[in-house]
């Protein structure tokens, strides 16, 4: 058993994770031993439905994307007009004219709300599906516990040398492991996939080294690598683990699958083109990329929603229109190639915005209403649930919780939203708290 | 309803519905819950037999559970006592008692627990039924550094492990360096040592381990992963504050007691006084005592604040009266504003502060849990005589919980693990051992360093760590030593030190080392990836030593370390121009990352490496290999 501290220095904390205090009790060394064996994912076949979650990171206003109010008063209308959608009946504000034509595909949630107006708390419980338990101000960066990514990670484990659980360019502020721990968190992909010079870090070569001299650094490695190895089982040699993960980076440098999947280049000019030569929407590309070749949950962090000002400036420009033309030629193109039926797409942001226009051409922080929009992994198109008071001020029929959600998105992925996990302390603690998946994500 | 699953309970189904459990639960409902029989006779304690020993492999007995009363009368409660065997694979134990140990070897415990009471019965399983191949004079013939080795051999005798063979050199300045200092030796001092005839030169090497330049940094980090708030909750200059606090304390080797003095009854502002960022980040008498009994007592008290331990003595009473002594705490000045948190505040003694049992309401009175405190001047502060409690010659936590903690961070685990959970029924292996290393520390005047040399110099702490035939099973008894990941910090510093080339460290001296990181938001995809705390998360002070896929990727394959082991400033461009033969040039390598010189084999296969034209990409190729290798990665 590798010595893997915990609350610094003791048990592995997995340990605990999987068996609890009641199992600590009794954990013998037949259980540590298993639990090693199975350090990287308790679930390696599960379910095979992959997650992209475009985080729009402020708090995406729903009045002047999902769920526009043409008859409300204009100082809560705001300037923009709404258009239908590709779904008769159903209308979206005029700034996001690709993703109507894409409602056929989507459900859009309109009615999920919370109470948690600051961005660290409204962060925390749309990435975790959980409250934080004391109050987390704006511009605090807290976990209390594991985001959906880490989990996923948690059951499925590394796949074919690839970390389960990405996020580009950046991760959420909430979107870590909290008591999962370290290999759970996401692996970042920072850079910009739309420059020229843009590489996926660390799963394909540095740019100077030739595969054929890679080769023979690996060749080198294994003649001189001269640790003895101690092979008994039960001796528990971490360095045995450790020998099994190189192997999986060997693999997934040596395998031309995968490392044409880290390569943007690959993909058509005309697809990369239809979803916007631009950092997001290069992004939105490489994560459909990732997830074909084996990648389960791909975070894409995009930023800038909390327009306290200039609103309606900002929604004409690049800004909306990257997200428009990005995210609607994702779920387009995950449709065409057939792959929608295991890919879900989920864009959301921790709230809503405030009904009532302020004084800066602004909305502020309303977590009461907001608008969720979900695709694929057999999640009906064309379909609204729920709905916001006719000024949109409040989640007003068919509401739902945070909660449900994150047991929705854990169904959908096959994860078991009523399992107890374990703290370190050995305290239990629900995946999700109450809740249920939402029925009309499931017919 | 909970416990028999009619709705749902997160502790799991407990009981059924036509058990004779339940029916006694309905019924004392129906009775109106009375709480205590007038008259009744008070349990005092339990007792249970056989309480322990030696016991064979497959061999299955009877326990016995003895409940005593105040009135001197007894019960036999083996049926109503609650059973559960600290190590299943060892020793099983029924509802009734019914105990049977397997067919495999070590400590294990049956704690029998009844109306909060608990009593323990202690086995000792050894390896082997008969002493035919481990003689007492194979175990009577070791040699012994000090007194670590006498309880140590005794101990491994019962169990009938044999301690591994004594490591060599090359191990030992590797493993001790990396232990105590964080930092890999030195060529120079390798070779200085290696070449070194005499027969002490571990026991002087030691001692210039101990006043290395970064031992204090290294061994303040493992404070302040378990004490350091989140800089965003606390503030940047107040976690700023207290992190170069901590370094001063351990650079200083402060007696370890006044280092917590200086915690527990702090006075002050948090720009001024170090200590009072803990405070201000744990701002009720309820956090701080959930924070300072798990650091500094090994005692997690946090499920008491709710609840009865489900499997320890501690209750509501002992949390709530153990928070009394935070509660004349007061504040004044700016209270925390996250995300700047930028005011200053001053913690000060004002009497008069009172803690209240939630369910009860009663006002408590500061007592340590499970004990009870002499009346004290209401003006005096009682976070003092909390202190004077806890350093008791009496008192059985503070010293241990150190030791086993400064252990740990040698032997890779403590001889209580998880290190801050003792409890009954989480027993210490070693026993005497730690009790023994507990009061010699307190001898030495609380001594980190001291109590740092005493383990170093020990022949276990010196044991190899491939086992031999009796102890390969052993993974917690401490017959050999075992194998670690290193840790974030420092594998960033030695693969630093070997390249010569720095990472940046944003906001740190552009010399500055991993181990001299103090916020997380400092970025490094090394050390993200290797895992290191994140004060961000609560609980904070999580690390996984274990290896995982990111961390191999990032060794093969990150841009960075190629950039290291390219750049013209580095180490391999210093080695290429320095006219060494290719011999020397490999046994240079070997000594900056292994410690060691390469053998025969090794160097043909080395300076074949450099022989292929290109000498400059041989030397980055081989010290590639070294460096993805499991020699290098891990200290053994």
């Amino acid at each position: 058993m590798s010595r893997t501290t915990i609350n610094c220095e003791g048990i592995t904390r997995r340990d605990f994770l999987q068996i609890g205090l009641g199992g600590t009790m009794g954990l013998g060394l037949c259980d540590l031993l298993r639990l090693q064996a199975n350090t990287q994912g308790k679930n390696q076949k599960g379910s095979k439905t992959k997650c992209i979650l475009v985080w729009l990171d402020g708090g995406p206003s729903h009045y002047e994307t999902f769920d526009p109010k043409p008859d409300a008063p204009s100082d809560i209308r705001g300037e923009f007009k709404s258009i239908p959608t590709s779904v008769p009946g159903i209308h979206f504000s005029e700034v996001v004219p690709n993703l109507a034509k894409v409602m056929d595909k989507s459900t859009i949630i309109r009615s999920i709300c919370h109470k948690d107006p600051n961005h660290g708390g409204g962060n925390h419980y749309m990435m975790t599906g959980a409250p934080t338990p004391v109050p987390v101000a704006c511009g605090a960066f807290v976990t209390f516990h594991p985001s959906y990514g880490s989990m996923i990670s948690y059951e499925r484990g590394i796949r074919g040398g690839l970390p389960a659980y990405m996020s580009l360019p950046r991760m959420s502020r909430s979107g870590g492991p909290n008591f999962l721990g370290g290999q759970h968190a996401p692996f970042v992909i920072g850079g910009n996939p739309n420059g020229e010079s843009f590489r996926v870090r660390d799963v394909v070569l540095p740019k100077s080294i030739s595969e054929s001299r890679a080769k023979n650094r690996r060749e080198l490695r294994e003649q001189l690598d001269r640790l003895k190895r101690i092979q008994d089982p039960l001796a528990a040699d971490p360095t045995i683990t450790f020998d099994q993960f190189y192997e999986q980076g060997v693999d997934l440098v040596t395998s031309p699958q995968a490392q044409s999947a880290f390569d943007i280049h690959q993909e058509s000019d005309t697809i990369r083109d239809q979803y916007g030569r631009n950092d997001l929407g290069q992004r939105l590309l490489m994560a459909r990329r990732l997830t074909e070749v084996g990648v389960s949950f791909v975070t894409v962090y995009y930023g800038g929603w909390d327009n306290h000002t200039n609103l309606f400036s900002r929604f004409k420009g690049s800004f909306m229109s990257k997200l428009d033309q990005g995210l609607a030629s994702l779920i387009k193109d995950l449709h065409d190639r057939g792959s929608a039926e295991n890919t879900m797409v989920i864009c959301l942001g921790e709230f809503g915005r405030t009904p009532k226009i302020n004084k800066d051409a602004g909305r502020d922080h309303w977590p009461h209403a907001m608008s969720v929009l979900m695709s694929g992994a057999g999640i009906p198109g064309g379909q609204i649930v729920g709905a916001t008071d006719a000024r949109g001020f409040y989640a007003s029929d068919n509401v739902y919780s945070p909660e449900d959600f994150a047991a929705s998105l854990y169904t959908k992925m096959g994860i078991d939203p009523t399992q107890t996990l374990y703290q370190s302390t050995g305290r239990p603690i629900r995946l999700v708290n109450g809740g249920s998946p939402i029925k009309e994500l499931f017919t | 309803m909970k416990p028999s699953l009619r709705t749902p309970h997160e502790g799991g189904k407990q009981l059924e519905e036509d058990s004779a459990f339940y029916q006694t639960l309905v019924n004392w409902i129906h009775q109106g819950m009375p709480f205590l029989q007038e008259g009744a006779p008070k349990l005092t304690s339990i007792e249970i037999n056989p309480s322990g020993g030696r016991l064979l492999k497959n061999t299955a007995f009877q326990l016995q559970v003895i409940a005593h009363y105040d009135n001197e009368s007894m019960r036999d409660i083996t049926h109503l006592a609650e059973y559960q065997s600290t190590d299943k694979d060892l020793l099983e134990v029924s509802h009734e008692g019914q105990t049977q140990s397997l067919d495999r070897d070590g400590q294990a415990v049956v704690i029998a627990r009844f109306s909060g009471l608990i009593a323990e019965s202690r086995w000792i399983i050894p390896r082997v039924t008969s002493t035919k191949d481990l003689t007492k004079e194979l175990f009577a013939n070791l040699s012994t550094e000090n007194f670590i080795d006498t309880y140590a051999n005794d101990y491994l005798e019962k169990l009938g492990y044999l301690p591994s063979d004594l490591c060599s050199d090359s191990e030992f300045i590797r493993r001790s360096a990396l232990d105590a200092t964080g930092c890999l030796p030195s060529v120079e001092k390798t070779r200085q040592f290696l070449s070194d005839p005499s027969p002490d030169k571990r026991k002087r090497w030691i001692r210039d381990l101990l006043s290395h330049r970064w031992v204090g940094d290294y061994w303040a980090n493992k404070w302040t992963d378990l004490l350091r708030p989140n800089p965003d909750r606390a503030g940047i200059k107040s976690v700023f504050m207290f992190d170069q606090w901590v370094r001063d304390c351990f650079r200083n080797n402060m007696p370890y007691d006044d280092f917590v003095r200086s915690i527990l009854t702090l006075e002050g502002n948090n720009h001024q006084a170090g200590p009072a960022a803990i405070y201000r980040d744990k701002r009720s008498p309820e956090d701080r005592t959930v924070l300072f009994s798990q650091v500094f007592l090994g005692v997690r008290l946090e499920c008491a604040k709710c609840h009865h331990h489900p499997f320890e003595k501690w209750g509501q009473e002992d949390f709530y009266q153990t928070a009394a002594f935070f509660g004349s705490v007061a504040q004044k000045g700016a209270g925390v504003s996250p995300p700047i948190s930028a005011g200053t505040e001053t913690f000060f003694f004002r009497k008069g502060g009172e803690v209240k049992h939630p369910r009860t309401e009663e006002v408590m009175q500061p007592a340590p849990p499970g004990g009870q405190l002499n009346n004290y001047p209401e003006t005096s502060d009682p976070r003092t005589a909390w202190m004077d409690w806890m350093l008791h010659p009496d008192n059985p936590y503070f010293a241990q919980a150190v030791v086993n903690r400064v252990w740990s961070a040698f032997f890779g685990r403590g001889f209580v693990d998880p290190v801050d959970d003792f409890r009954t029924s989480n027993p210490p292996v070693h026993a005497p051992l730690l009790e023994a290393l507990a009061q010699d520390f307190v001898k030495n005047g609380y001594n980190l360093r001291q109590l740092m040399r005493r383990i170093m110099e020990s022949r276990l702490y010196q044991l190899s760590s491939l086992p031999n035939e009796s102890n390969v099973t052993d993974n917690q008894y401490f017959s050999r030593y075992y194998r670690k990941r290193l840790p974030a910090e420092v594998l960033l510093d030695a693969v630093t030190d070997i390249t010569a080339v720095a990472d940046y460290l944003e906001g740190l001296p552009q010399d500055a080392r991993a181990i001299e990181t103090w916020n997380f938001k400092i970025n490094s995809e090394f050390m993200d990836a290797f895992d290191r705390p994140n004060s961000s998360s609560d609980p904070p002070c999580v690390r996984i030593n274990q290896p995982s896929v990111v961390q191999s990727l990032h060794m093969m394959h990150s841009e960075n370390l190629q950039s290291k082991l390219a750049s013209e400033k580095g180490w391999i461009e210093t080695l290429i121009n320095s006219g060494l033969s290719n011999d020397a040039t490999v046994d240079e390598v070997y000594l900056k990352l292994f410690c060691r010189f390469p053998s025969d084999v090794e160097r043909s296969i080395a300076v074949s490496s450099l022989l292929g034209g290109n000498a400059r990409a041989g030397l980055e190729d081989l010290v590639w290999a070294l460096l993805n290798s499991a020699e290098f990665v891990f200290n053994h």
